[in-house]
């Protein structure tokens, strides 16, 4: 029961008035030695499955990958599998196929140091039903300005035997195309020519969602979850322009994985109030069995895992939504003076503006002058996107 | 001066004065015109019906002493010095006036300072009565050396009892203190006692009695903030000479003084500014004292426990100061009386109403607004006092710039009432109420409520003058209840609650002069419902989880003498013998030998009965204090304290929530058990107007309770399995500066104090920084208090005070990880560091109203400015991961000055 977001906030209501944060970079010592944090996972869907193993220094350092260690998973009573280190610190298994109901167990070899994890049972994961999605509009700290969105929801139902403990990752990827599409290049004297550019106006835009995301329904009378809130996607960005499309992973994890990410969310997860339990330190189901004084940190989850993905049409969402965002046009007029007009097109041209299109004052005259586009609005990949259509993509 | 004596000579004087108190005629006359009087205090309450039609100082004069034979004489234009019932002649004059300054015999009102350096002396503005009490029956007065006096003490305006007064006779001292109704019990040796009567905020009072024998004598004293007389405290009962360590007593017309947020005076911050007691943070809700937890005070209003003492999660107390009398905070050297909570006990005593006329006061601020109504039901024998107060909050949440809040909303209110019946001399009876209710509701979705109910019903009847007894029968009760509606598949109501049922008797016995016994005995009935979780709606899908209710009876016998050995030497012994019985229905469980509590380590369950005895335990008390008394401005003290504490707020948050919950002991969780030493050495300068205190404690805690990380402590039907027995252990030094009289009055305070906690077993699992001493949560080595007010006059006074203390141990992260796809951090010794300093300034104006004293209506004005300085002091400290880099960050409640306005006014 987490009490801590309203009292805190009653906290500034009532005098704070103000988001008094501030900066605050207490001289933290560097820990002695290093510690290993291993990220591992096995599921019951097809492999390959991912080890990776580094170390840990320090709050400010990135973690080196730790490499040469000898990495293996091993099935209850059944065959161990040695995986491959494919990548510096990224261990990935071959052929080994985790099933629900069966348990498997990490272990590693690194610098005469043998480390092991409990064995871990895979439940499976329920069915996800339906993800869906309304239209909401979130308040910001700007009493006058609120953000327009689109709320995804999930509804799953899942049998007894279905693990009553969820872990969520998302992934989002959307269609984007370019407000202003070049089909000639500007030769001059007011000619053009079928364009050679090489630009690409079809594109897509993919990401991860970053944050903690579980849940459980233990304490039902049964495994459903319904209208759970799973992701607010803002419209402040173009994806839903073209076309959307959200991938939903849902692990099927243990209680102990889920205690441990419900943790690690309260240390991890920015405000702390008085009404927080303290930061602890979060154990491992990986130990040290060499030197079990040394803590190791991470986890190896055995879990189920059933997906969804869903996609969403510019038509299905509200107007204000769609909208796409139009590059302001640069433009060159025709003067009396032919030739510093040229040369001002052509000193555009250099600069990296992209000849868009002629303007015409006169209905059937001769041109007036041109329009100019830039790069970013006329090539998705400058914006951001890969011209790489997505295996799973379809229109 | 000539110009103005040529003035004064055709002065003309109006008035009309029905039915006052000479005192106040007087006052109005010095303010209208430029007269100075000089007189006796004790001609103050003479009542005058006069009318003066606009006639000549002279004129005036005689018509007073017409009407009162008190006599004047004039010693130039402006001076006029009232002479009682002698007619002095002028050629007596000077040398009168000299004598009468020197012997002050007389008062100048307008003298400020006692300046005496005989300690308990009479000084100028002390009422002298020079008539001469007699008291006991004048047959009997060869019949024993010695005579018991029992009174009560009361104000003269209102007919209120007044708590805390010392009534005492120098030379040698012997004293006593008036109880919660007002009453003392004294043993003197017979003959001729200067008696002196003080009380803070009253007019200290000097009487003559002749003891032939037992008897009766009641004490009226004059109150100062009606007769608006500077404040001058000199000479009471002060810590040179009672008993205990670690006492304070808090006065509510001196709290009213000091500067608050929110315009709410507030009694339990103002004990935050004693030296010995913290809190983990501004506006946290509880306190702690020497190190203990916040569920080890016992706190009490109108001697019933209260469970939960703050409103809004922590920025007021529960306490509403128009209905508070005062405060007694026990740090150590706890009478054998108190029990069942081991760091200390916060006694808040409530008024009684007016007894004589009907009265109404009431107070406005930015957030809240209360109104008190107090009178006669019979005069002089019954009254009652009713004080209501909420909030109208909700309009600062609908400007808040944080969506959610401003969809929700927060509000509070509190009912406390008293009635009190003097029967006859000897029995006078009391009943008191208290309710207060708190709402905060979150996003439209999420209802939060708690609620405080508690009554106590009261008997104090004297049997002789050596023997009285106070008996009373209590119910309190805490609640607090969850409803989340957001998702109609998973809507529920969580509820919890608590009730205690307790009889008490208390005798105090005066067998002679300078010994005294307490004894008697207390039993409390606890029943819980400690938590129930049922679905909300037809449509929901939460599985009901009831946990058993869990009773228990906590009981005790105790005894304690007050023995003044010497002249010198005063011990008090003090015993009490607790017992707990926890009761069933219940299950409880036996584990698995040698491995830690889980419930995969359960081998057996047993089912108790209702009211079936699962566990008893015994806990003999011992408590100890005594006092050497080198010189009359010199003391020592030394005490012991042992205290047995069967009930536990379980919270491994920061700070107490009003979610948390009080359980029981049980066969595996133990009984708190606190044993402490402390000492003191107390000094007085210049009189008494300077009180100097240096006290140390060591103390130990048994069977405190600390959590293993997972920890859930709601619903937890399981406890034992979730905590893990732990040691504390914690020690000082405070010293404390007061001066109590003048312009100038207030206190300084330092203290130095550590607080640590050590985790018992042996499983690694069930350790905390691997089984070593680490500092609490509340551990704050270094704090220095100032609290300080200057009275300007009459009307205006300011006060300035400033807080600072080290920041609270916090822990922080010592690494940073990614774990699938999510940086995380990696936390490791608990409470290894610390969030900065904190330090504050808080001001506050305080203007009186106009004074006339015929008016119907006093109002009063305070003006306060919270965090004058602005600085943000952090309230808590956290990292986030900002891409590649974990950036920290404190939070702050306040980073700008907070001012405030108050009005309070009074109807009379």
């Amino acid at each position: 029961m987490r009490l801590s977001k309203p009292y805190v906030m009653v906290m500034f209501a009532f005098f704070g008035l103000c988001g008094c944060i501030e900066s605050f970079n207490p001289k933290i010592p560097e820990s002695d030695n290093s510690l290993l944090v291993v990220d591992g996972t096995i599921t019951d869907q097809p492999g390959p499955y991912i080890v990776t193993i580094s170390k840990g220094i320090s709050l400010n350092e990135k973690n080196t990958p730790v490499s040469g260690a000898q990495v293996s998973i091993e099935e209850d009573g059944g065959i161990i599998e040695l995986l491959q280190e494919t990548r510096e610190g990224v261990y990935q298994t071959a052929s080994i196929q985790g099933l629900a109901g069966k348990r498997y167990r990490l272990s590693i070899y690194y610098q005469e140091q043998n480390y092991q994890s409990s064995w871990e049972t895979i439940r499976p994961s329920s069915e996800i039903d339906s993800v869906y999605f309304k239209k909401a509009i979130k308040g910001t700290t700007d009493i006058n300005n609120d953000v327009i969105g689109l709320q995804f929801y999930l509804d799953s139902h899942g049998t007894n035997e279905d693990s009553r403990y969820y872990r969520f990752e998302l992934e989002e990827t959307w269609k984007i195309g370019v407000s202003w599409p070049i089909s000639y290049d500007y030769i001059g004297n007011d000619l053009i020519a079928n364009t050679t550019k090489n630009l690409n106006y079809v594109c897509w835009k993919s990401r991860q969602i970053a944050g903690i995301n579980i849940t459980s329904t233990t304490g039902l009378k049964q495994n459903i979850l319904s209208n759970h809130k799973i992701h607010f996607a803002t419209g402040l960005e173009d994806r839903f322009t073209e076309k959307y499309s959200l991938l939903i992973k849902q692990f099927g994890i243990s209680e102990k994985e889920y205690l441990l990410w419900e943790k690690l969310n309260r240390t991890s997860g920015g405000l702390v109030g008085l009404f927080e339990k303290q930061p602890a330190s979060v154990k491992s189901n990986i130990s040290n069995i060499s030197d079990p004084s040394r803590p190791v940190l991470g986890y190896f989850s055995a879990s189920g895992l059933t997906t969804k993905r869903i996609y969403v049409d510019p038509d299905q969402v509200p107007a204000e939504l769609s909208k796409q965002y139009k590059c302001p046009l640069d433009s060159v007029l025709k003067s009396n003076d032919i030739g510093a007009y040229s040369r001002n097109i052509f000193n555009k041209l250099r600069e990296g503006k992209l000849f868009y299109d002629f303007v015409y004052l006169d209905i059937g005259g001769d041109p007036s002058g041109v329009v100019l586009s830039t790069l970013i609005c006329s090539d998705c990949v400058e914006n951001g996107g890969s011209a790489q259509k997505p295996e799973f993509w379809h229109d | 001066m000539p110009i103005e004596l040529e003035a004064q000579k055709h002065m003309t004087i109006t008035g009309s004065y029905r039915d006052q108190y000479f005192g106040n005629i007087i006052a109005d006359l010095e303010d209208r015109y430029n007269l100075q009087f000089y007189y006796d205090p004790h001609l103050d309450s003479t009542v005058i019906d006069i009318e003066i039609p606009g006639l000549s100082v002279s004129e005036m004069l005689s018509l007073i002493t017409k009407k009162t034979k008190i006599n004047f004489l004039r010693k130039d234009s402006i001076s006029i010095i009232a002479t009682g019932r002698y007619k002095i002649e002028k050629y007596l004059d000077d040398e009168f006036f000299g004598i009468k300054t020197n012997k002050q015999v007389f008062t100048n009102k307008h003298d400020t300072v006692a300046d005496s350096h005989d300690d308990f002396g009479i000084n100028p503005s002390m009422g002298v009565e020079r008539d001469v009490v007699e008291i006991g029956d004048i047959t009997k007065r060869y019949e024993r050396d010695v005579a018991t006096i029992v009174g009560y003490v009361r104000d003269i305006l209102t007919g209120e009892p007044i708590i805390g007064a010392s009534i005492f006779k120098k030379n040698p001292l012997v004293g006593a203190i008036t109880d919660q109704f007002g009453y003392y019990t004294l043993v003197l040796p017979r003959g001729r006692h200067e008696m002196i009567i003080n009380s803070t905020g009253m007019k200290p009072l000097v009487k003559q009695i002749d003891l032939f024998g037992d008897g009766i004598l009641n004490i009226e004293l004059r109150s100062d903030l009606i007769s608006l007389k500077e404040v001058v405290v000199s000479g009471e009962i002060n810590s040179i000479d009672n008993l205990q360590t670690g006492f304070a007593n808090l006065n509510i017309k001196n709290i009213r003084e000091i500067p608050s947020i929110g315009g709410e005076a507030d009694i339990l911050k103002i004990a935050l500014t004693l030296p010995g007691v913290q809190s983990v943070g501004e506006a946290a809700s509880g306190f702690n004292v020497r190190g203990g937890g916040s569920d080890q005070n016992l706190i009490m209003l109108d001697d019933v426990p209260v469970y939960y003492t703050n409103h809004l999660f922590g920025f007021f107390s529960v306490f509403n100061s128009e209905v508070i009398a005062d405060a007694d905070l026990y740090k150590s050297g706890i009478g054998a009386h108190f029990g069942g909570r081991i760091s200390s006990v916060f006694d808040v005593g409530l008024r009684e109403g007016n007894n004589k006329k009907i009265s109404i006061s009431g107070g406005i601020s930015p957030i809240t607004g209360k109104i008190t109504i107090e009178g006669p039901i019979k005069k002089n024998t019954s009254s009652y006092i009713v004080g209501i107060r909420s909030t109208y909050s909700d309009w600062m949440l609908s400007v808040l710039d944080n969506p959610q809040l401003r969809k929700s909303s927060a509000k509070f209110s509190d009912f406390t009432g008293k009635v009190n019946h003097k029967i006859n001399d000897k029995n006078i009876l009391s009943f008191s109420g208290y309710h207060s209710r708190d709402l905060f509701k979150l996003n439209s979705d999420s209802l939060y409520q708690y609620f405080n109910s508690n009554a106590i019903l009261k008997w104090r009847h004297i049997y002789s003058n050596r023997l009285n007894s106070v008996s009373s029968l209590s119910v309190a009760n805490y609640n607090y209840s969850l409803s989340s509606d957001g998702n109609p598949l998973t809507s529920f109501d969580l509820k919890y609650k608590i009730s205690d049922y307790s009889l008490k008797v208390k005798f105090n016995y005066f067998p002679r002069e300078r010994i005294n016994f307490t004894f008697g005995l207390s039993s409390t009935f606890y029943s819980l419902q400690p938590g129930s979780k049922t679905p909300l709606g037809s449509s929901s899908l939460v599985e009901s989880a009831v946990l058993s209710d869990e009773n228990g009876l906590e009981s005790a016998l105790f005894v304690g003498s007050e023995a003044h050995l010497n002249e010198k030497l005063s011990i008090y012994t003090g015993f009490r013998l607790s017992i707990f019985n926890r009761l069933g229905p219940g299950n409880t469980f036996s584990y698995m030998p040698n491995s830690p509590m889980e419930i995969e380590t359960v081998v057996d369950t047993t089912y108790f009965s209702a009211n079936e005895i699962i566990k008893t335990y015994f806990g003999p008390e011992i408590r100890f204090s005594g006092r050497y008394k080198f010189r009359s401005d010199l003391s020592v003290k030394a005490s012991f304290d042992r205290m047995n504490q069967y009930i536990h707020v379980l919270s491994n948050t920061i700070a107490i929530s009003p979610m948390d919950s009080w359980r029981l002991s049980n066969q595996v969780i133990k009984p708190q058990i606190g044993n402490q030493y402390s000492f003191g050495i107390y000094k007085t300068f210049l009189g008494t107007s300077f009180e100097m205190s240096i006290e140390g404690y060591y103390k130990r805690i048994f069977n405190l309770i600390e959590y293993k990380d997972d920890a859930d402590l709601i619903l937890n039907e399981v406890l034992e399995t979730d905590v893990i027995n732990a040691d504390g252990r914690s020690y000082g030094l405070e010293f404390l500066i007061k001066k109590k009289s003048g312009k100038l009055s207030g206190w300084l305070s330092y203290s130095y104090a550590r607080s640590l906690i050590r985790t018992n077993s042996k499983f690694p699992d069930e350790q905390i920084n691997a089984g070593k001493y680490y500092p609490s949560n509340y551990d704050k080595p270094h704090s220095f208090t100032l609290v300080s007010n200057y009275k300007f006059n009459r009307r205006i006074n300011i006060s300035l005070n400033c807080y600072y203390s080290t920041g609270r141990p916090a822990t922080f992260p010592a690494i940073k990880y990614i774990l699938k796809g999510q940086p995380v951090l990696y936390f490791t010794d608990r409470n290894k560091y610390r969030i900065p300093d904190y330090f504050r300034t808080d001001l506050a104006i305080n203007i009186d109203g106009n004074h006339k004293v015929h008016k119907k209506i006093h109002g009063s004005w305070s003006l306060s400015v919270y965090n004058l300085t602005s600085r943000a002091n952090a309230y808590s400290v956290f990292f986030v991961n900002e891409g590649e880099e974990i950036k920290g960050y404190k939070l702050s409640i306040f980073k700008n000055a907070i001012p405030t306005i108050t009005y309070h006014f009074q109807i009379r």
